[in-house]
């Protein structure tokens, strides 16, 4: 039987994200995370608020603006949707900040750590502040007057400005400046000889104290530090979602105006600067916050490193080797060994796939190796070690997507780098965001050509592979090695889609594939032998996606979703078959597995795709299946640890709340019991050996 | 037979596709392994049939997509390229010219398949893969490969090739030559009485009796009509052949489906779609008019036998086509009422002097087939005329449709054929002054071979004892049984070994033993 669905049946995406961000606001809450961890979790808050005010309240505003509405399965139109946002946002950063300056600034004092306003740095250290400010401040300072023959200037992007109202010498009329605060130079200025331990102040304060030597001879009359977010014309960020930002963009291509879409201002200000700005920046009350606190925290970021010791952060959780690699020189031969080589990062260590770049690099027998490249990080080994390999005449193919069109200019140059050494480098696909990870090796072995491919659900970046968690697998798998040739091609432009052997493509047949593999679970599924379908992902939105799910658990199937961010499906209605977890903890829970119980033959796939539209119907995305039986009991045991977390798990609920375990137990923190598992399961690893952990109940 | 080293490199350009395979031979030499396998959209088709050629557009295309495979095909390091180009390049008016400006643009160089070339390779992939439970190795089979442009159709008596004809009647084709724009009711009612004329006759005068024998359906429009099968077998893969009534069915549901809705339900291509229709209308005719028991579609893919061809032609095996090659020259000797006899006696005894005179002409194995198959076909211009019958038969052979040999060696054996007697090679003749000199050495000497092969049959049941050459006289001497004076005096009148003497330099002589 199918039930029609209907707008109860859904999350608005926006409020859900909402509530992802609050879960991690909830980690710079936790008194278990060490206090520059909850830092940490505050500068991702803020961080991650600004991309979401950028792509997807920016969105909602252009609809209103603009009157073309998309659709939104819970019925709300984008008013209701910007009103409720707004809200919930603002009840948040009120949170934030109340939180930061009743707990963490005390606790940071207590560890000997101070932010420390002017008024609090003795008479002699300001003396040499004011020389620091004279030397390397002021240079680079650049004051801009507004008056009638000085239009408005444009303000940048979320960066700190300070706002000014002054007087000119024998003018009669009051006028405003502004200068930026520079992000060239550290925003925390090491305070001296105090008793607070270590101190700093922040630049802002620094420059407003000295702000008449910027408008000599003018009176000033009042100042404060503002911020203010803008509406960008590009995706921001892959954990943010956007793809309302691609569809709004061609009805909006040529009337498109980046506005400021909130100010932020402190508390404090007020009076006549304060009206004159929020008159020039034309932004409604609704986007206004007043801060209680210092500006931007995701810039805490870079607080971090300059305090950090142990104990205040989290103990370093030293990457696993993998045994079963030790006993090659070689990782060709490792693969040919045993087929499909799992790796789970950051509990096992991503130098595994520099190894095997730098190898093929240096092997006479590689003749080709071709890759995607999403994000590398700044001096990145895997694009040297692709170098190295071009110069050694292998035909390097490297598919570059480019994440956008302003802050590209390092990614530009590696790209550049990698074309002069002989790459054939390819700038991803007309109308299609190549997101699938994805490297393939072509050796010749006693004439023979072998390929090797190492698939991931990761970027190809040695940074981030310690923070998130993701899973790449070594495989020679033929039928899959010639999907991978083939993906290429199509990613070339060379060929069009094939037949795929193994593999599943978007925007080809990956939604197709789902789909059906989730249909076939409710086909299966009976009463005494109920189907199962386990799933976990960063996002689930998909409308089409949601309703094949629920259909499959009126159908008995228990379907178990592990959903870290936004999750537009809202369990417990009509069926109590849904179960969503949300996990957000030290690592940014970012690897997707789909298991599917097929009648007692499960089949365990992998993925770099969500359950969004934007994921299977926009990007170049794959999906492969795990077919070893230890690689499958790894799989097994992450979906389970997760789903049995009673530590940082968050069960929604079917009125679209996020609730905490009822009895909250360290044992059970899923991410700690992966890398115990690991340490256990790996040495006893044996070819088509299954160990399966105690199921959920 | 030598072995391969390293992947090879097969591209073909058909009406709708360029493709790209790469595969390498396994370890154990039998099987291959495709690593690659590349497809792109080039609509050559719809140009010829409608334009007669190649547009630029789509010349610049093809050449840009071949210069993409040139890439990949560098990546492997691959050594051996073979570039094909079918039915549609064939028969535009511009082959010659878009062939130079693809290869200019790509670095590849495509050859162009010839319908006769595609018939072999048909029937090739056919007997490689056909399931031998239907039936095909011992009743009578019509095989209709139905392309976009073109039509094969191959008659088979107990899995032997006779005989095959080419239609210009293609599922595209067949579309743009009907006058257009036309409702789908019009359409249907024109399109059968189009097919019945066109392909008129073809059944009636071939010798093979299909009574009761089987169609076999290949081409992709064929293979796409198993969709609607399925749904006949309840989507069991099963079904290996239809009867009358489930293709009539078939038939009937493609008919009333437009073929938008057809793309749509299945999942095809619109081109694949569109030429659905014409594809059953083909059928339906040969079908029918046959009387055959059975359509089998089977599985098969044409490339798989062009890579084998290819794979064998590298290694330098011996040709699995040539026993079926000589089923149809003989077919052919048959149609135009040869004397047998005479026809395998004087190829026997050309293959003997061929092997003989290997110090003096130096020719290859394929040469000698080429002499074969002339000695086979070199007097059926007498169903003409005896009067100047070996220019008749030079005209027969030319224009047959000889499945396997290419216009190129048709026009070859051709000449042979013409030169077995009367006037020696000349400088005046038109068709002898168009061949590069190597061919004109060629022609002579096979020429040269088979007069004094034809001149010494002329008594029956007399074989070849001996060959023995006198190199200081220049003498090559025929020792044969059974010869009686009168022969001996008959052979020097003759003059029959004068092309031979100005050919090789070597005088003729025949004794008995």
């Amino acid at each position: 039987m199918k039930t029609a669905i209907s707008k109860n049946h859904f999350i608005n995406r926006e409020l859900s994200w909402l509530s992802f961000n609050s879960r991690v606001l909830d980690q710079a809450f936790d008194k278990g995370n060490p206090i520059l961890e909850r830092i940490k979790f505050m500068a991702i808050f803020s961080n991650n608020l600004d991309e979401f005010f950028m792509v997807r309240v920016a969105g909602l505003k252009q609809q209103i603006e603009s009157k073309i509405y998309l659709d939104d399965p819970t019925g709300m139109n984008a008013e209701e949707q910007l009103k409720a946002v707004t809200a919930k946002t603002r009840i948040l950063v009120r949170k934030q900040y109340t939180y930061f300056k009743e707990y963490l600034v005390p606790e940071l004092k207590s560890n000997n750590i101070s932010l420390l306003k002017l008024d609090e740095v003795r008479s002699e250290e300001k003396k040499r502040l004011k020389y620091y400010f004279e030397r390397y401040v002021f240079p680079i300072l650049t004051p801009v007057g507004v008056d009638p023959t000085h239009p408005f200037p444009v303000i940048n992007n979320k960066a700190i400005e300070i706002a000014v109202r002054l007087k000119r010498p024998k003018k009669e009329k009051e006028s405003f400046g502004f200068v930026e605060v520079p992000t060239s130079i550290s925003r925390f200025i090491p305070v001296n000889h105090t008793e607070h331990g270590k101190a700093f102040l922040l630049l802002e304060d620094l420059i407003i104290e000295h702000i008449d030597s910027l408008f000599t001879g003018c009176a000033i009359l009042s100042t404060f530090a503002f911020r203010i977010t803008k509406d960008m014309d590009f995706e921001i960020d892959d954990e943010v979602d956007s793809d309302l930002l691609t569809h709004m963009e061609q009805a909006l291509k040529t009337s498109r105006k980046r506005s400021a879409i909130r100010l932020e201002i402190p508390k404090i200000a007020g009076g006549i600067l304060s009206e004159w700005l929020k008159e020039k920046l034309q932004i409604p009350e609704e986007l206004i916050y007043e801060i209680d606190g210092p500006l931007n925290i995701a810039s805490f970021f870079e607080f971090i490193p300059l305090v950090a010791r142990a104990g205040l952060v989290d103990k370093k959780i030293e990457a696993l080797e993998v045994p079963i690699l030790k006993n090659y020189d070689s990782i060709f031969d490792a693969i040919s060994e045993w087929h499909a080589i799992q790796i789970l990062h950051p509990f096992e260590s991503f130098d595994y796939v520099v190894k095997f770049l730098n190898e093929a690099a240096i092997d006479p027998n590689v003749l080709a190796i071709k890759q995607t490249l999403y994000r590398v990080s700044g001096d990145s080994p895997v694009v040297n070690a692709l170098q190295k390999a071009a110069e050694n005449g292998k035909q390097v193919t490297v598919i570059v997507e480019l994440r956008a069109r302003f802050d590209e200019s390092k990614n530009i140059l590696w790209a550049k780098r990698l074309e002069m050494s002989g790459a054939h480098v390819i700038y991803g696909v007309a109308g299609l965001k190549i997101h699938c990870k994805a490297l393939l090796i072509v050796r010749k072995e006693d004439g023979l050509i072998k390929r090797y491919v190492h698939l991931s659900t990761g970027n190809y970046n040695d940074s981030t592979a310690k923070v998130y968690t993701d899973i790449g697998i070594f495989l020679n798998d033929s039928a899959i090695c010639t999907d991978i040739s083939s993906l290429f091609n199509v990613m070339t432009g060379y060929s069009e889609p094939p037949d795929w052997n193994k593999i599943a493509v978007a925007p080809f047949n990956l939604r197709e594939r789902f789909i059906s593999l989730i249909d076939r679970e409710s086909r299966n599924s009976t009463k005494h032998k109920p189907g199962r379908i386990i799933a976990k992902m960063n996002s689930l939105v998909d409308t089409e996606i949601i309703e094949h799910l629920y259909n499959a658990a009126e159908a008995g199937v228990r379907v178990d979703l592990l959903v870290r961010g936004v999750c537009c499906l809202k369990p417990g209605v009509n069926t109590g078959n849904i179960n969503i977890i949300s996990i957000v903890d030290r690592y940014l829970e970012h690897s997707r597995i789909y298991y599917f119980e097929n009648n007692g033959n499960a089949e365990f796939y992998m993925a770099s795709s969500d359950w969004m539209p934007r994921n299977l119907d926009r990007r170049i995305e794959i999906m492969y299946p795990i077919e070893e039986k230890f690689n499958q009991t790894l799989l097994w045991n992450i979906l389970n640890a997760q789903l049995n977390d009673n530590y940082n798990g968050r069960k929604l609920s079917h009125n679209g709340t996020y609730h905490k375990p009822k009895v909250r137990d360290a044992s059970t923190r899923s991410q700690i019991t992966t890398y115990d598992n690991l340490r256990q399961l790996r040495p006893a690893q044996k070819r088509q050996q299954y160990t399966v952990l105690e199921k959920v109940n | 037979m030598s072995s391969i080293n390293g992947p090879i490199a097969i591209i073909d350009v058909g009406a709708h596709f360029a493709r790209l395979e790469i595969v390498q031979v396994a370890e154990d030499g039998k099987k291959y392994e495709t690593l690659e396998r590349l497809t792109q959209v080039a609509p050559l088709g719809m140009d010829v049939f409608t334009k007669g050629k190649i547009s630029t557009e789509n010349t610049f295309l093809v050449g840009k997509i071949l210069k993409d495979y040139a890439s990949v095909i560098k990546e492997y390091k691959v050594k051996f390229i073979k570039a094909v180009a079918t039915s549609a390049v064939r028969e535009a008016s511009n082959s010659e010219l878009f062939r130079e400006r693809v290869e200019r643009l790509s670095g590849i160089k495509l050859e162009e398949l010839e319908a006769s070339a595609e018939a072999r390779i048909v029937f090739m992939a056919l007997r490689d893969t056909i399931d031998e439970s239907l039936g095909f190795f011992n009743k009578n089979s019509l095989i209709c490969s139905i392309g976009t442009g073109a039509t094969q159709v191959l008659f088979i008596e107990n899995g032997i090739l006779k005989s095959a004809e080419n239609t210009r009647l293609g599922s595209l084709r067949l579309l743009e030559e009907l006058e257009r724009p036309l409702s789908t009711t019009q359409l249907k009612e024109v399109i059968r009485p189009f097919v019945e004329s066109a392909t008129r006759d073809l059944i009636t005068h071939s010798t093979v009796d299909l009574n009761e024998g089987l169609i076999v359906g290949t081409g992709s429009s064929v293979r796409a009509l198993l969709h609607f099968a399925e749904e006949l077998d309840n989507g069991k893969t099963g079904l290996k052949y239809l009867t009358k009534e489930n293709f009539d069915i078939i038939y009937n549901k493609v008919s009333s489906l437009t073929p938008e809705a057809i793309a749509e339900i299945y999942k095809i291509s619109d081109t694949l779609a569109q030429s659905l229709e014409p594809c059953c209308a083909i059928l339906y005719h040969f079908f029918h008019s046959s009387n055959a028991e059975k359509l089998v579609i089977p599985a098969v893919n044409t490339r798989d036998a062009i890579i084998r061809d290819f794979l064998r032609q590298i290694t330098g095996g011996k040709d699995p086509f040539i026993p079926y090659l000589m089923s149809c020259i003989k077919t052919l000797g048959e149609k135009y009422g040869y004397n047998s006899e005479h026809a395998e006696d004087v190829a026997e005894m050309s293959r003997i002097i061929f092997e003989n005179t290997q110090f003096l002409h130096g020719l290859s194995e394929s040469d000698a087939l080429l002499l074969e198959v002339a000695a086979y076909l070199h007097d059926i211009g007498i169903y003409v005329d005896t009067r100047k019958y070996h220019k008749h038969s030079q005209y027969l052979i030319k224009n047959s449709h000889i499945p396997g040999i290419d216009s190129y060696e048709k026009n070859l054996i051709a000449l042979i054929a013409r030169y077995h007697r009367r006037g020696i090679p000349r400088n005046t003749h038109e068709e002898y002054i168009a061949l590069s000199s190597y061919d004109k050495v060629r022609i002579s000497s096979l020429a040269a071979i088979l007069r004094v092969a034809d001149a010494l049959d002329f008594i029956h049941n007399f074989k070849i004892s001996k060959i023995k050459f006198d190199h200081k006289k220049k003498v090559m001497e025929v020792v044969v049984d059974g010869i009686v004076d009168t022969v001996l005096e008959n052979w020097a009148s003759k003059k029959k070994a004068d092309l031979f003497k100005e050919v090789f330099g070597y005088k003729v002589r025949i004794t008995g033993r």
